[in-house]
């Protein structure tokens, strides 16, 4: 399992995006779980611009707003077993 | 001096009744049928008490058919509606990541909505006005039904996470900041910030 580390930049946005504390904690859960523990099913996903970051993708649906697309890059070159969440960006 | 050459319009509406009738087959339900009979009968007689009585007949029959098969629709459909309601309940509980399993279920709702809310449309443009105003209950369950459809395709499909999305480009200044911000040691494991939640 990886350890996953989250920038304040990110942790900011990620509070931005969500605009609600459950929304946020399934998406902090779903990074903690999937992410630190299935990384490898997605590592393969490398970003055209920089060889250290891979793209990690996940989709919640609210009642209220419809589906909420969050897109992570995420650093696995900077330290063994430790991946880093470098930025977040959400569709739509 | 009459035209005898000249079918009268009694003649041409028996014409019609006629060939309507020979047309219909076992798929056309028997009240209609001799409904439709009746109606020709009372044609043939020309008596116009007769005539009218057997219209209404007809009309009877024809919203019979048309509440049968539309109800028929509707319990489909709804049916349809209630189980994709349950499933976005079970959505909203877990994020998901994008891939064929999730492509497969998109799918599937979109076919499940390209068949069921065009009958519906059709259904309803069908009826026409006569029965639209004859059977108001079901004419306004239809549209209901229609709008259902119509909301859960702007909700839930139009936006759907299709795998094969191209991802957004990378916030680059976002990357930036945020590798000063883990030089300086900033960064944060996640679990601690699902405990600063109240999470677990």
């Amino acid at each position: 399992m990886y350890k996953v580390i989250v920038s304040p930049q990110v942790s900011q946005r990620l509070g931005e995006l969500c605009k609600s504390r459950s929304v946020l904690l399934k998406v902090l859960n779903r990074l903690y779980h999937q992410l630190g523990e299935q990384a490898v099913r997605y590592r393969g996903q490398r970003d055209y611009n920089d060889p250290d970051l891979f793209i990690y993708r996940h989709s919640l649906y609210t009642a209220d707003r419809g589906w909420l697309t969050f897109e992570f890059a995420v650093n696995d070159a900077r330290a063994q077993d430790h991946l880093f969440v470098e930025s977040v960006t959400s569709r739509p | 001096m009459p035209h005898l050459n000249k079918k009268s319009n009694h003649d041409s509406i028996r014409e019609r009744l006629e060939s309507l009738i020979s047309s219909f087959d076992t798929s056309v339900p028997a009240s209609l049928a001799e409904a439709m009979q009746s109606l020709l009968a009372a044609v043939n007689y020309n008596d116009v008490a007769l005539i009218k009585s057997s219209v209404e007949s007809v009309f009877a029959a024809v919203e019979h058919t048309v509440r049968e098969e539309v109800e028929k629709r509707l319990e489909w459909s709804q049916r349809a509606v209630a189980g994709l309601h349950k499933a976005m309940v079970s959505l909203e509980d877990e994020p998901i990541e994008p891939d064929e399993e999730s492509d497969e279920i998109g799918k599937q709702i979109a076919a499940m909505h390209e068949k069921l809310q065009p009958t519906l449309i059709e259904l309803h443009a069908g009826m026409g006005a006569i029965l639209v105003q004859r059977l108001p209950d079901l004419a306004a369950r239809l549209v209901n039904e229609i709008n259902n459809w119509k909301v859960l395709k702007e909700n839930l499909l139009d936006r759907w996470p299709w795998s094969a999305q191209e991802p957004h480009p990378v916030d680059r200044s976002m990357v930036t900041d945020s590798r000063k911000a883990f030089d300086r040691n900033e960064g944060k494991p996640i679990e601690d910030l699902i405990n600063q939640l109240g999470g677990n």
